[in-house]
């Protein structure tokens, strides 16, 4: 956790500005500090130094003009005094040793025998002064001639040692020195970055507060500097932040409740078909919170499986929906992207259209009962009028069939009389149809009735393989007269629109509270346009003569009677599916 | 720029400027514990020696007599050492111990030797055509006295007990006036060398000097500093100049040998060159007669001593 402790350091301190300030303090003046040790080393050795050497050589040179004549005279024993008395006098000498003109030492200070390695070490007489390093601090030794090096030499050996104390001590004392206004240093820099910081700090706050949402947040400033201007600054963007964003917030506010408003679901995904957000009109619709549904896919609320759909634009137009319970609704849907951009995401608005759809069905419905009732009537005067000429001509067309014609009028009578038979039935098929009776109900079970029917139907299934699939049913209220003629019809229907090699399979199934018949073919199918049509009265393409066009028209008279229904489902070359539904 | 940068650069910057103003001397090893180096004795049976009595300082006589010595060892084929003592007695006494083979002494010094243990002559310079010299009396140049009877009762120096010229001469002088030469002055004392008393003359720590005419006149010549500042008052008659001596047990070979060298060293050019630098004409053959007269004033004196003891 060293973040954690730096975080604790920074606030004890005052945060990293300050820190900065108090390292960058103290490492200046460390390094100042190291710098005048080095500078003030270097030339306090210098000035020493030359100032031990010329100490060095007022001393030799001073001896040696003071020691010539005892040296000449040989006297060693004043030579020896001189000597000694010069090493006692003078601070940091280190040795002093005479020699003849010829190198011979004469007087030395050296206790105990003189170290003959410094005689090899004076070869070079060029200089009058160089370093020794004895391997106990380095001496500088000074020659100086007597007598112009006639009478000999004065050696002097001048101590570095205390030089170098006092470098030392000086240097102890600088650093001494800078540690404590190193000390210092932190103290002001810390109180100093305290100081200068505070408005940074307040300015902080500021920044903060707003982060927490507590926007207009004023800071209070009294300095006049630049962190005042700042300052001034943040306040007015603190107060415009606050406007806007209140105004922003008003203007959603009123967009919200325009979308809600909307009775439709506005549904708004992004690219990948995610919801984002919806209306109270979606959440209304398909029974979902908004939370259910956020981040879920829009597939969700589509009937048809979701895999399928899921690599599919979304298509404007109709749809089927799902809500939560698992219920099922027609819908329109549109589909808009919400920027001109493909990534932006998408509006979709989805209509609920069941009332529409059931307000269409019955009006079809009601159009249909009209047009039966009005061609029913129609039909009616025109069959009973025409019923009356028709039993004349067929009564005299019999009578005259009982003589003896020749055979070409014999035939003609013939011919009339089987188009007046067939006009005759036409008449009683429209009465048919016309007065439609009342059903007689009874228990039926549709499984004999259609057992029956194809006993009837079995001499024109030469050509035609009839699959019957029959599931035990229940006994329902029906009218079976009425009900073999519907089932008659439709078979008749089906045999007629297979051409070769067709099938027709029968079944029967129990659904919730109703049967259901379905006939289904591989016949010739029907004409998307003509399938609306198909339950029309005198509807048919049938060639003239065929056929009266008013068979469907007269089964969905029957199945409507018993409240049941009938769909037709087809694909012209494929077949045709009727499902007949008949309550229980 | 970043501030790291800049410090950076700022600190090797000042390191460099540091480190040029070290001085980089090597230092020599040398090792001081091993002591075994001894000085030894400074006899030198290798050496001849010889002796100058402090005529002039030693030092002086050091640079007066280097290039005599050098002639003399070219020409004797040994080291010739010069062997200095502060007073004339001291060199009288290596003399009588046979610590040196010659020396250079003053004329009463001589006298002295030869009273006392047969001090031998070896040779004596000529200066100006003559074995013989002056004791000079001298006092500041801008002094009033103008005889050495003016300076009765004020300080004096003498150059050496042994001294012809600078003390037996000037007491001779203040016998001959019926004066006591222990109390004629305040107050006397010994210089060991006569440039030294031309020096104490010239700085007037004294009021007055006798000294030897040779070395003022040399000094005159060749170094007037102090003569300038200096006058003569009084001019004794001439003495036996000082001579070249040797023990009485010295190698006849060797004085032989010396002494030719020393005779003939005028003839030889570089030895003329020698001799022409210090104003010594050539060296001849001593004869002891030449110091009776000194002998004659130690005894007068000696007399005049005893007499107001």
């Amino acid at each position: 956790m060293p973040g954690k402790k730096i975080n604790k350091l920074n606030n004890f301190i005052g945060g990293g500005l300050v820190r900065n300030f108090v390292v960058w303090i103290v490492v200046i003046i460390m390094l100042l500090g190291v710098l005048t040790t080095i500078f003030v080393q270097v030339s306090l050795t210098k000035t020493l130094s030359e100032e031990l050497r010329e100490r060095g050589q007022v001393i030799s040179r001073n001896l040696a003009t003071s020691i010539v004549e005892s040296i000449l005279i040989e006297d060693t024993v004043y030579v020896h005094r001189l000597v000694e008395n010069a090493k006692k006098t003078e601070k940091d000498v280190k040795y002093i040793y005479i020699t003849d003109a010829r190198g011979k030492v004469l007087a030395h200070t050296f206790e105990g025998g003189f170290p003959g390695e410094l005689l090899t070490s004076q070869i070079d007489r060029g200089n009058s002064s160089h370093l020794l390093d004895t391997g106990d601090g380095i001496v500088i030794d000074f020659t100086a001639p007597i007598l112009d090096g006639r009478a000999g030499f004065v050696h002097i050996g001048m101590d570095e040692t205390s030089i170098h104390d006092k470098i030392n001590q000086t240097s102890r004392a600088i650093i001494t020195l800078t540690l404590l206004v190193g000390a210092l240093g932190v103290l002001m820099a810390y109180i100093a970055g305290n100081y200068l910081t505070r408005p940074i700090r307040s300015l902080v706050k500021g920044t903060e507060e707003i982060g927490r949402g507590n926007l207009g947040y004023q800071i209070k400033t009294d300095s006049t500097d630049e962190i005042n201007i700042l300052s001034k600054a943040f306040n007015e963007m603190s107060y415009n932040l606050n406007n806007s964003i209140n105004e922003l917030r008003e203007s959603e506010e009123r967009y919200k409740k325009l979308v809600d408003s909307i009775s439709d679901a506005v549904i708004l995904i992004d690219s990948q078909k995610k919801i984002l957000s919806w209306n109270s009109g979606a959440q209304k619709i398909f029974g979902y919170s908004l939370e259910e549904v956020a981040d879920g896919n829009v597939n969700l609320l589509n009937h048809s499986s979701a895999s399928e759909a899921d690599n599919l634009e979304i298509q404007d137009g109709e749809n089927v929906f799902k809500r939560k319970d698992g219920s099922t609704f027609p819908g329109l849907i549109s589909n808009k992207p919400l920027q001109d951009s493909m990534n932006a995401g998408n509006v979709l608005v989805i209509k609920d259209i069941t009332d529409q759809k059931e307000k269409a069905n019955l009006e079809k419905l009601l159009m249909q009962s009209e047009k039966l009732f009005t061609l029913g009537k129609l039909a009616a005067g025109v069959a009973h009028e025409i019923n009356n000429p028709l039993t004349t001509i067929s009564l005299h067309t019999q009578i005259m069939l009982k003589k003896k014609w020749d055979d070409r009028t014999d035939g003609r009578l013939k011919i009339i009389n089987k188009e007046t038979n067939r006009a005759a039935r036409i008449v009683k098929r429209l009465l048919e149809f016309a007065h439609q009776p009342e059903p007689k109900i009874s228990s039926v079970d549709i499984n004999r009735e259609i057992d029956n029917v194809l006993n009837v139907l079995e001499p024109q299934l030469t050509h035609t393989k009839i699959t019957v699939n029959l599931t035990p049913l229940p006994l329902i209220m029906a009218d079976s007269e009425q009900i073999q003629q519907v089932l008659m019809n439709m078979l008749t229907n089906s045999i007629q629109s297979i051409t070769m090699d067709g099938e027709i399979i029968i079944k029967t199934a129990t659904k919730n509270d109703h049967i259901e018949i379905s006939i289904i073919d591989n016949g010739c199918g029907i004409p998307q346009d003509n399938i609306g049509k198909i339950f029309d009265p005198f509807f048919t393409t049938k060639m003239p003569g065929e056929g009266t066009g008013l068979g469907l028209s007269i089964c969905y008279g029957i199945i409507k009677k018993h409240n049941g229904s009938i769909d037709v489902k087809s694909e012209v070359g494929t077949g045709t599916t009727f499902t007949i539904r008949l309550p229980i | 720029m970043h501030p790291e940068k800049s410090v950076i650069l700022l600190a090797i910057l000042l390191f460099v400027i540091a480190g040029g103003c070290l001085d980089t001397e090597k230092a020599t090893k040398v090792n001081l514990s091993n002591r075994s180096h001894d000085v030894g004795d400074n006899s030198d049976s290798q050496s001849l020696r010889i002796a100058v009595s402090a005529i002039i300082s030693p030092d002086e006589t050091m640079v007066y007599y280097q290039d005599m010595f050098d002639y003399l060892s070219l020409k004797m084929n040994v080291p010739v050492k010069l062997v200095q003592r502060k007073t004339y007695q001291e060199v009288n006494d290596l003399v009588r111990k046979n610590r040196v083979d010659a020396a250079f002494v003053c004329s009463l010094a001589y006298i002295e030797g030869k009273d006392q243990f047969g001090m031998e002559l070896l040779a004596v310079p000529e200066v100006r055509g003559e074995p013989r010299y002056y004791s000079y009396i001298i006092v500041p140049e801008d002094s009033s006295i103008n005889s050495l009877k003016e300076l009765k009762g004020k300080t004096f120096a003498y150059t050496d007990p042994l001294s012809n010229s600078g003390k037996l001469s000037p007491e001779y002088m203040i016998a001959q006036m019926g004066e006591n030469p222990e109390t004629f002055f305040k107050l006397t004392f010994f210089t060991y060398s006569h440039d030294k008393s031309i020096q104490a003359v010239a700085e007037k720590m004294v009021d007055g000097a006798a000294v030897d005419s040779l070395v003022w006149d040399f000094k005159n010549a060749t170094d007037p500093r102090f003569t300038s500042r200096t006058k003569i008052i009084s001019k004794s008659p001439p003495y036996g100049i000082p001579p070249i001596v040797i023990s009485k047990d010295i190698d006849p070979a060797l004085k032989e040998k010396l002494r030719k060298i020393l005779l003939q060293m005028h003839e030889d050019k570089k030895g003329k060159e020698i001799l022409d630098r210090i104003m010594i004409d050539r060296f001849s053959e001593a004869n002891d007669s030449l110091y009776d007269s000194v002998r004659e004033m130690k005894k007068v004196v000696s007399d005049a001593r005893k007499k107001n003891k």
